[in-house]
């Protein structure tokens, strides 16, 4: 077996990283950041010291509260400095932080870019000619390009911008050679960190710390809350509508059951280019609260309700959207539920929820049509196929027929009850959505059966036939019998099946009416 | 005593190179067996076996870092103990699960073994290792070279396991990618 091969060769890989491996596990600490830790590992117990992980820290500490400090008096004098030059503050709006990120006026966030570069950018509008610098894109800098970055990330660092502190995720990036090579600008007045080669927004940002070299992807500011235009506008680089070329939108893979890839591959990608529709969603975006991360308080995805009919629920209701930015950029960070009416970001970042308005141009945007208030008819032909298939309906043409008849304003309950569960003698009346006086019964005799007030029932279910509940029993003393009779009143749901040596069926309710019982041998 | 000592001492065949190798790293492969065979005899075991290969390996081998070496040996004979133990059991063992998580790395779970090369394929995971975010690589390497569980890495960092068996499954399917864009296909 070629795995098992895989995994003696494993055997081989170099010892620093068997030691790094140890050394964390018997600190308990997980490693910040690349491969430079070992190095210093190496160093560090080559000077007696214990596991460096916790010396590291506070020596990032100090270098990023020095950072912090730097860059804050860098970008103030940037920013003052631009100010003064450009002598029309509605164009910055006011915004020390905007000025960061203004591609469009051909000013450089990172306060490199020379008047005659923003002079040129000017005549061509092409920010490549203007850095003479070659564009990268991002994702040739992540280590797994199909790889979902937020998602990867686990290390946060902070860098301050204008007002707010901005804290980064460290995400997976190819060798520290190559992320050295894709070098942008620097940030003035901060040491080490530098945009990715050919941009201007700070999106993503490489740090440089002489042996270390990292990339980071912006998260959130941190503070309790603030205006998303800050971050679309400062961080994006996102000024007006114009600056959005597309926006994808898939379901959120929140379910990856079967019947949740179903409905993920119902929903598709919608890829909308519609400039009135971008614009919607722009002014939207732009008036949105952010409440910070790990917020899940106050998101409201419908996830979080174990039934699997609102799970399912949730994914058709969700988006993950794919900004495609007139600079080659892509921002991949915001999801949109509709459930809750709201965008959010994994790791619980939070926004506002969208005004009744505001949610139905957005729920328009991305055809989250609806029948009723909160459940939308999708049974269509596929459920009635399955009603076709399914076994029981046909066979006792009692409620489980009702399963996908059912159109407008009905629950998918029912219907999605089906579709992930095998179609089986042992399983299949799971599917079935039974009536109040069957679940009663069967769920009055349970608790009974758990108190110990039913000793002479072994057994109580709803099987085959699902108007009935069937109850095995290990004796026919009447007086027991009827103590178990008096859970159905109504004489029309209970299904005596007595176990004593061969057994013998006694349809309760079948009796009342043909007022004959009949035996099976086993 | 020095390693280059105790290596000496293999050289000269002098059966006090296992004892200065077992008081200087007997703790230390029996702690790398015990976590893949958990069982203090078969532990045992498979350290006394790690002594015996190291005395018919040195000489002619030269291990430039002796604990690696140890430790390597220790692993894998663990690792065969482990093994054959669950095929006499027939059931599901340690060393097929890893194998099982492993699998996701192949492009084809049934290529011949001959096709692989083992010194191109420990560079290729060398290089993979060394981009990946430290945190993943030492979550990968104390699954796939410690064999700690996946509940026991996720205790000892405070983790949820799920977050755990979450980074092991994508830096498996990067692993995957990467040894295809190497041109390694397993």
């Amino acid at each position: 077996m070629i795995s098992e091969k895989l995994l003696y060769v494993l055997a081989d890989v170099d010892e620093k990283w068997v030691k790094e491996a140890e050394k964390a596990y018997k600190a308990g600490i997980l490693p910040a950041q690349g491969k430079a830790s070992v190095q210093r590992d190496d160093r560090e117990q080559k000077n007696g010291s214990p596991y460096g992980m916790r010396k590291r820290s506070n020596y990032a500490k100090y270098l990023v509260a020095a950072a912090c400090i730097a860059m804050m008096g860098g970008i103030g004098w940037y920013a003052c400095r631009n100010y003064l030059a450009a002598g029309d503050p509605s164009q910055q709006g006011g915004q020390e932080i905007a000025e960061l990120s203004s591609r469009q006026d051909g000013q450089d966030p990172a306060g490199v870019s020379s008047q005659s570069e923003e002079a040129a950018e000017k005549e061509t509008g092409n920010i490549n000619v203007m850095t003479e610098e070659p564009f990268v894109e991002v994702s040739a800098l992540l280590a797994d390009n199909g790889g979902n970055v937020t998602e990867l990330a686990m290390h946060m660092d902070g860098i301050q911008i204008g007002g707010y502190r901005a804290l980064y995720e460290n995400a997976p990036a190819v060798s520290k050679e190559v992320l050295r090579e894709n070098r942008g600008a620097s940030l003035e007045g901060n040491e080490g960190w530098y945009l990715v080669s050919g941009h201007r927004d700070l999106q993503y940002l490489i740090h440089d710390a002489g042996e270390e070299v990292n990339l980071w992807k912006f998260g959130y500011f941190q503070s309790k809350e603030y205006p998303y235009r800050e971050v679309l506008e400062t961080v994006y680089g996102i000024r007006s509508s114009d600056d959005i070329l597309s926006v994808s939108a898939v379901a959120v893979q929140i379910d990856n059951t079967d019947a949740g890839k179903k409905v993920q591959a119902e929903v598709g990608k919608q890829v909308i280019t519609d400039r009135e529709d971008i614009r919607q969603l722009y002014e939207v975006l732009c008036g949105m609260t952010c409440y910070g991360s790990d917020r899940w308080d106050l998101i409201d995805t419908g996830a979080a309700d174990d039934s699997r009919k609102k799970m399912l629920q949730a994914v058709r209701f969700s988006r993950d959207l794919t900004i495609e930015l007139a600079d080659g950029n892509i921002v991949d960070s915001l999801n949109y539920t509709g459930i809750g009416g709201m965008f959010y970001e994994f790791g619980g970042i939070a926004y506002n929820p969208l005004s009744e308005a505001e949610q139905e141009k957005i729920d328009r945007i991305f055809e989250m049509e609806r029948s009723g208030k909160e459940f939308v008819d999708w049974s269509g032909e596929e459920v009635q196929t399955d009603t076709q298939t399914d076994v029981t309906g046909q066979k006792n043409g009692t409620a489980g027929t009702v399963i996908g008849t059912e159109t407008e304003g009905m629950e998918i309950e029912s219907s999605l009850a089906t579709e992930d569960i095998p179609v089986d003698e042992s399983t299949y009346h799971e599917a079935h959505r039974y009536s109040d006086e069957v679940e009663e019964v069967q769920y009055a005799i349970s608790q009974a059966m758990m108190a110990g007030e039913l000793p002479y029932v072994t057994e109580s279910a709803i099987r085959e036939n699902p108007v009935r509940v069937e109850v095995r029993v290990n004796t026919q003393d009447e007086a027991l019998l009827e103590k178990l009779k008096a859970f159905d009143p109504s004489g029309d749901i209970l299904k005596i099946v007595y176990s004593e040596g061969g057994f013998a069926i006694q349809d309760y309710a079948k009796e009342k009416y043909t007022k004959s019982t009949y035996a099976i041998l086993e | 005593m020095e390693d280059t000592e105790i290596i000496k001492l293999y050289w000269n065949r002098s059966e006090n190179a296992i004892a200065e190798t077992a008081k200087k790293y007997g703790k230390y492969c029996h702690s790398i067996a015990m976590r893949i065979v958990r069982d203090e005899e078969d532990a045992k075991e498979c350290v006394n076996d790690t002594w015996m290969r190291a005395w018919n390996a040195i000489p002619p081998g030269r291990p430039e870092k002796l604990a690696a070496f140890l430790g390597k040996i220790s692993r894998n004979l663990a690792l065969d103990r482990c093994k054959s133990r669950t095929a006499q059991k027939r059931e599901t063992g340690q060393v097929e699960c890893l194998c099982e998580e492993l699998e996701e790395c192949l492009v084809s779970p049934d290529s011949v073994e001959g096709q692989l090369e083992e010194m191109l394929l420990t560079e290729c995971i060398n290089r993979f290792l060394e981009v990946l975010p430290a945190s993943h690589r030492v979550i990968f390497v104390l699954r796939y070279w410690h064999v700690y569980s996946v509940q026991e890495i996720a205790d000892r960092f405070g983790m949820s396991k799920s977050k755990v068996a979450s980074i092991l499954f994508r830096v498996r399917k990067s692993l995957k990618k990467y040894l295809e864009k190497e041109g390694v296909l397993l």
